[in-house]
């Protein structure tokens, strides 16, 4: 099953437009019209044309900006059990996020201006808009740009394809869930509820573990090799799914990195995925996750 | 990095580039896509490296290969049957994000043990007399990098003509096993399209190549001629791509050859504004 998405010379020619000047025209225009989702729409259906394909499911109910921003668990276990048809190659594409979220804002879903908000509790969509047109600042109209497009669907011209799994919030439900279900059929004892903890922990985790998995040359390449991994760390939660005192360092993005890598020179000389899960689990606990 | 310190770098010999353990050893590795453009034939062969080829022959080294697509986070390793030498592997579509990577790779698949170097292994003299252990999954012999081409590179089959000046290349379709286009080429195009180097260079050449492709299905296998393409696998895989990827087909009335392989082949001419490293 193929869904619909953007054409690919389309969509790729706005973004590298809005970005080629910072505080330009275009990037003006792109802030100006984000504010009101129907203007916004009109906008975007008159630069990209949409390529035929299946039609998809979207969230049941409307997401508040925070829930769009980050979105709750039972939202990405929604999604993703409505688009379990989509295939990783389709949802490494920008072009078919970028559509997935326009359908979400055409439906009322979300509102445009979500794409702009900033993390946390800072200012919403609407307020840093506004701030930065008023401003006039190139920069910070570039930084929001930047936002709203990697909130889109991920923006590949800066920082790689990594944004499109990292800071669109629809992709990142689909790529969570597919890695927990990918680990869950390769692991079969392992905990979904721990399993889908250890994906959430918090953005600068994800960040490390997916940029792992689909960088060039990287161990976590491997689906028995991350499975395992994954497991043995979603293990060193309690019950309750919290973090013991004693694996909290563990679960810091850069611990998490330089796991990978001294698993990656183990690699070096030892083939590692001709041995099961439990085995590679058993060998990551004793050798690569000590706690003090 | 002196030669003791690469041999060095793994607890046991390993034959690879940059890996002097075996001075005389020799890798090969040659490739053949499938015409359905999700699929490639392999075949090792090991020389002049004893050791690895006696564990060959006992079963206990096994060549295989890993299929990397880094996008959908895949990294797979297809093993031979044990005292193999070939090997087909398939791959489904829904992981087909891009060209995948393929390294082929020798194991060691038995279990754990030790083993005297003598120069009858045929390793350098750094390793003789020297008591290696050998773990299971030892990578002991490792080729290069083969990137499987894209799908209308399936469709090309380059010919290298020594007559021809150098820059020049001609196109012609053939049906014989499956339908291509043979690419007669001048040395340095044959070199530039075989070995991959220049990407920009090599792009533009593959647009021109593949818009004489188009022109000469435009001409030969539209609708109404006798010519089908029903029975090409690859020729229907590249028609789903033109369709997806430019929402049109060789049959369409305006459909411009050049234009719609430049469109696939876009030439990347980069700026510094382009390549600026964003802040965050």
């Amino acid at each position: 099953m193929t869904y619909r998405e953007f054409t690919g010379e389309d969509y790729t020619g706005l973004r590298k437009e809005l970005i080629r000047k910072k505080g330009g025209a275009a990037q003006i225009e792109f802030l100006d019209v984000l504010k009101d989702s129907q203007q916004f729409i009109e906008w975007l259906e008159d630069k990209v044309s949409i390529k035929d394909g299946d039609d998809f499911d979207l969230v049941s109910g409307p997401l508040s900006e925070d829930e769009f921003k980050d979105q709750p668990e039972f939202v990405e276990s929604e999604l993703f059990q409505k688009w379990g048809g989509i295939t990783p190659a389709q949802a490494c594409r920008a072009t078919f996020w970028g559509y997935v979220t326009l359908r979400h804002i055409q439906e009322g879903k979300i509102k445009a201006h979500f794409l702009a908000a900033n993390g946390g509790t800072l200012p919403g969509g609407l307020e840093r808009i506004d701030n930065v047109l008023r401003d006039s600042d190139p920069q910070s109209i570039d930084r929001i740009v930047r936002d709203a497009l990697r909130r889109l669907s991920g923006l590949p011209e800066a920082r790689g394809n990594r944004t499109v799994y990292v800071n669109c919030p629809f992709a990142r439900a689909w790529w969570r869930g597919h890695i927990a279900k990918e680990i869950i059929a390769t692991t079969t004892q392992a905990d979904e509820k721990k399993i889908k903890k250890t994906l959430r922990i918090n953005q600068t985790y994800w960040e490390e573990l997916i940029t792992s998995v689909v960088s060039k040359n990287s161990v976590f390449g491997d689906t028995k090799i991350r499975a395992a991994l994954i497991w043995a760390l979603s293990d060193l939660l309690d019950e309750d799914l919290q973090i013991s005192k004693k694996a909290e360092g563990l679960f810091v993005a850069a611990e998490l990195r330089k796991i990978v890598k001294r698993i990656g020179v183990r690699l070096a000389w030892q083939e590692l995925s001709i041995f099961d899960a439990g085995e590679l689990k058993q060998l990551f606990e004793q050798e690569f996750l000590a706690t003090t | 990095m002196s030669s003791a310190a690469i041999i060095h770098t793994l607890p046991y010999p390993a034959l690879e580039a940059g890996n002097l353990s075996y001075p005389d050893g020799k890798y090969e590795a040659a490739i053949k896509m499938g015409d359905d453009g999700r699929s490639v034939k392999i075949t090792h062969k090991i020389t002049n490296a004893p050791f690895l080829e006696s564990l060959i022959t006992e079963g206990t080294a096994q060549f295989g290969c890993y299929l990397s697509v880094p996008k959908v986070g895949v990294r797979q390793l297809h093993l031979c049957q044990p005292k193999k030498h070939g090997q087909e592997m398939k791959w489904e579509d829904e992981i087909n994000a891009e060209a995948p990577k393929l390294r082929p790779v020798l194991l060691y698949t038995g279990n754990e043990r030790k083993h005297s170097l003598t120069k009858k292994d045929g390793v350098a003299e750094i390793w003789q007399g020297k008591e290696i252990s050998l773990p299971e999954g030892a990578k002991l012999a490792r080729g290069d990098f083969l990137t499987i081409n894209s799908t209308e590179y399936a469709l090309l089959r380059p010919r290298l003509n020594e007559e021809y000046e150098p820059g020049t290349f001609n196109v012609k379709p053939d049906t014989e096993g499956g339908f291509y286009f043979a690419v007669d080429a001048a040395p340095d195009i044959f070199s530039l399209l075989q070995l991959k180097q220049d990407p920009s260079l090599r792009q533009a050449i593959l647009a021109a190549v593949v818009g004489q492709c188009f022109a000469i299905l435009q001409k030969d296998y539209s609708e109404d001629d006798d010519n089908s393409i029903e029975d090409f696998p690859n020729l229907k895989v590249l028609r789903q791509k033109l369709q997806n990827e430019l929402d049109c087909d060789w049959n369409d009335e305006g459909f411009d050859p050049l234009l719609a392989a430049t469109r696939l082949y876009p030439v990347s001419i980069s700026s510094p504004h382009d390549q600026e490293e964003e802040e965050e």
